[in-house]
């Protein structure tokens, strides 16, 4: 895959100041359910970054994880949008989104067991029947832990994308998060996962609520993670970095002096 | 001879030619209209650090970059304004050495205290700018956004020629045989030249439809463009230039602009504000970036996050 260095979750909160700071993103992360159905001003939003920027869709409710299966009518439709934009790579959660044929709205958690898997293999298998391009798969965080596990999280990510050959994204907040929240050792989940296949990062800060850390994009990176990129890019090579700022946006100037250090990390 | 006063278009019966001079009218109409516009196919990247004179040449040509020119003056303490009207600050301390040549014309010509009306619709000011503007000009025309004068000339000159010529030779025919039911004739054709002067005006085609198009993306981009205007005398703010000259004065939050109100009334007192803004605002286009699900990540922290 092309190296792209280091992006940023694009916002329509900061679309001015982005375009005034063009040179300090090498790439652009969108939310490609947001142009699922563009009207005409999203359309021109779209072939605007897409002339400006080299731009990675990311999905957020293809519900890899469900069992009846993906939703055909949005697979159409991430299908036309990805391969329209002709990206080298895409991504989508490890996670299910609907159940039941009811949309949770929320990426909620799979259970780590072979019949999970399964599930989730059969529907990348019908997502890749569509979509050339490569998908890579995004650890989520979750806030339990579903018993009845067969497997370790990173045993199953190992397991998914060794079957169905896809990249990881491995978000490096959430990886952070869930290793206070659920008290595990990171090096430990590290060395059971595909390393290698890790083409894209996540990164960006989250709070504290009761005692909880939660993933709320909304605050500057804290040291922690910035260690855990640090780590993670000395063990393997990284296509590209994205900073996933959503709430709390800090004036831009701010996000570039992340990107910058996020850069600073990439290339040493 | 004999075949320019006999075939078919000579003797084409009355009400069969102006049917068919009709379609040869808007056939040509369409055509100049094409070759006027252009494609608009494919999207231009914005400049990283784009000229706001440049950008309001584009959108408005003299007037709007009159606009700017007065905003950047004001900024530098350079202007003040009355009830109605603009004028200079004159004084050993006045220092115009900074200033545009754009900035320097309009400041003179506010010597005397002027209504925005009478700055902007002032030929010899226009006039003044003009030179100044030239290299934006140029440089718009040469990318496709803006037509050229010859352009418009041409395409107009020539669909005009085919439309009267044909007329003309109709009408003359006719009236060599003793037809002088011609009255609908010259309506049309007096018609067609009307239509064909508008296409090629430059009140309609001064932006061809690319140019259109790079003006609405460069609307869309710094339409959200926060403010940094000081108390005057400052250095002018390169964020609210940017948005003056992709919008107007409206489109400056009114919450940081206390000191400029009145010279952003002056401009915009006859404008319908709502109307820039509707263009650049996304819930008018009911899709906010929550409401489009882009908050994978955030927006919902206190219920756990959503773990993306």
């Amino acid at each position: 895959m092309s190296k792209l260095g280091v992006g940023i979750g694009y916002r329509e909160e900061f679309r001015s100041e982005l375009f005034l700071h063009r040179d300090e993103v090498d790439f652009l992360e969108i939310i490609g359910d947001r142009y699922l159905r563009a009207n005409h001003y999203l359309q021109q939003e779209l072939d605007l970054l897409n002339a400006s920027f080299p731009l990675v869709p990311h999905f957020i409710n293809l519900s890899l994880g469900s069992a009846e299966g993906i939703d055909s009518d949005y697979l159409n439709r991430v299908a036309k949008l990805v391969n329209q934009l002709n990206p080298p790579w895409w991504s989508e959660h490890l996670s299910f989104t609907q159940a039941g044929g009811i949309d949770i709205g929320h990426l909620s958690p799979l259970p780590h067991t072979k019949e999970a898997a399964d599930v989730v293999c059969r529907n990348i298998a019908q997502v890749q029947s569509q979509i050339d391009a490569p998908l890579i798969l995004e650890n989520i965080t979750y806030m339990v832990n579903i018993p009845g596990g067969e497997m370790s999280e990173a045993q199953f990510i190992y397991e998914i994308c060794d079957r169905t050959n896809c990249g990881l994204l491995l978000d490096i907040t959430n990886l952070h998060i869930n290793s206070i929240n659920h008290s595990y050792n990171i090096a430990e989940f590290l060395a059971q996962l595909p390393l290698e296949r890790i083409v894209q990062l996540h990164f960006v800060g989250g709070h504290w609520h009761n005692d909880i850390l939660i993933d709320s994009h909304s605050t500057v990176t804290p040291d922690a993670v910035w260690e855990l990129m640090q780590e993670v890019t000395s063990l393997t090579e990284v296509d590209g970095v994205v900073l996933e700022r959503d709430e709390n946006i800090p004036p831009f100037i701010e996000l570039a002096k992340e990107l910058h250090k996020a850069k600073t990390i990439l290339n040493s | 001879m004999e075949i320019l006063i006999n075939n078919p278009i000579s003797l084409m019966y009355a009400p069969y030619f102006l049917a068919f001079y009709g379609g040869v009218i808007v056939s040509v109409g369409i055509v100049a209209n094409l070759i006027i516009q252009g494609n608009k196919i494919g999207t231009e990247a914005i400049p990283t650090h784009p000229d706001p004179y440049e950008i309001a040449y584009l959108r408005e040509g003299e007037k709007a970059v009159i606009e700017l020119a007065c905003l950047n003056l004001a900024q530098r303490g350079l202007i003040t304004t009355e009830v109605n009207h603009i004028e200079n600050i004159t004084g050993d301390a006045v220092n115009t050495a900074m200033v545009s040549a754009i900035e320097e014309a309009v400041y003179d010509y506010l010597a005397t205290p002027r209504t925005v009306a009478a700055l902007t619709n002032s030929l010899s000011l226009k006039n003044d700018l003009a030179i100044h503007c030239q290299k934006y000009k140029d440089s718009l025309i040469k990318q496709k956004y803006l037509n050229s004068d010859l352009k418009r000339y041409i395409v107009g000159g020539i669909g005009a020629f085919i439309v009267l010529s044909l007329g003309s030779y109709k009408m003359i025919s006719a009236l060599s045989r003793g037809h002088h039911n011609i009255l609908f004739l010259l309506i049309m054709a007096i018609a067609a030249t009307f239509w064909l002067g508008i296409i090629s005006s430059p009140l309609y085609s001064r932006h061809t439809a690319k140019g259109k198009k790079y003006l609405a993306s460069l609307r869309q981009v710094f339409g959200k463009l926060p403010s940094g205007l000081k108390t005057p005398p400052s250095q002018p703010d390169y964020n609210t230039a940017l948005l003056t000259a992709s919008h107007n004065l409206g489109a400056i939050e009114k919450s940081s602009t206390e000191e400029y109100a009145s010279l952003i009334n002056l401009f915009t007192v006859k404008k319908s504000l709502s109307s820039s803004r509707s263009t650049i605002s996304s819930s008018s286009y009911g899709c906010s970036s929550s409401s489009c699900g882009s908050s994978c990540g955030g927006g919902c922290g206190g219920c756990g996050g959503c773990g993306g």
